[in-house]
């Protein structure tokens, strides 16, 4: 015969065992991607947030990997003029790239990195439903530049 | 064919008992059964007390609360690190700027 100890605790098992079945059936049935991270949790977060079908989807997809490729051709650039202003500054304490020109070069690069950035929220925008698309630039604001954030009333 | 009547059956209709329990017999047995419950060790009171129907149908029902709760909390907070993933990655100021798609 088992004794109360192992009893209560065979019981609290089965009530414990309850609680994470409930748990990880509420989670499968309302989470919109389990098991994803990063960027693919990312894009299915865009996706589920402003009601895109499947066509828009793949359009914004593809909006997306242009965005990216242009963003990492900028950072090979920048990467390139970082190390290329450090060797010299390796080899020479008085380097022959002029500080003041790197650094008005470093700030073109990420002043062209936010313009393209604005560009592609405005062109991901323009993909989306009107309501979704303003909502959309508003979040965005919010987030990147919280001062100046207008955000509307959700509708849903 | 019945069978031959059993003679002791008469000596039993005869047989009357005559006894009545002392005035504080009830007394007595709750009192027995309270000191044996005082012996026993908190887990068996427990378990006495824990094991009715209506107690754990109750805990049966916190338990399936609790645990979509906790279901609803942390789909949440899934989502809020869902957005966040997304405008870290557009962000190209951010330590988590992203330059490709995750293979999916």
């Amino acid at each position: 015969m088992k004794s109360p100890a192992s009893r209560l605790a065979a019981l609290a098992s089965a009530f414990l065992l309850l609680a994470a079945a409930a748990f990880y059936l509420t989670r499968q049935s309302i989470d919109f991607a389990p098991g994803q991270s990063g960027l693919a949790l990312g894009m299915s977060w865009l996706k589920r947030e402003y009601q895109l079908d499947d066509d828009t989807f793949a359009k914004v997809t593809q909006a997306h990997r242009r965005y990216f490729r242009e963003c990492a051709e900028r950072c090979h650039e920048l990467d390139d003029l970082n190390r290329h202003f450090l060797s010299e500054l390796q080899a020479d304490a008085t380097p022959k790239s002029d500080l003041d020109a790197v650094e008005i070069l470093q700030e073109s690069l990420c002043h062209d990195c936010r313009l393209a950035m604005i560009t592609h929220v405005h062109e991901v925008a323009s993909l989306m439903p009107p309501e979704s698309g303003n909502r959309f630039i508003a979040d965005v604001q919010s987030v990147l530049y919280p001062a100046h954030s207008r955000k509307p009333r959700r509708t849903r | 064919m019945n069978p031959p009547e059993d003679p002791l059956n008469d000596l039993l209709a005869l047989w009357q008992v005559e006894a009545s329990a002392p005035t504080d017999f009830q007394r007595q047995v709750w009192h027995r059964i309270a000191a044996d419950q005082e012996d026993l060790p908190w887990t068996a009171r427990f378990l006495s007390w824990w094991f009715q129907p209506r107690r754990l149908l109750l805990s049966a029902v916190s338990a399936i609360a609790f645990g979509a709760i906790l279901g609803v909390i942390d789909v949440g907070w899934h989502q809020k690190q869902a957005r966040e993933a997304y405008f870290s990655a557009i962000n190209p100021l951010d330590g988590h700027h992203k330059h490709s798609f995750a293979t999916r």
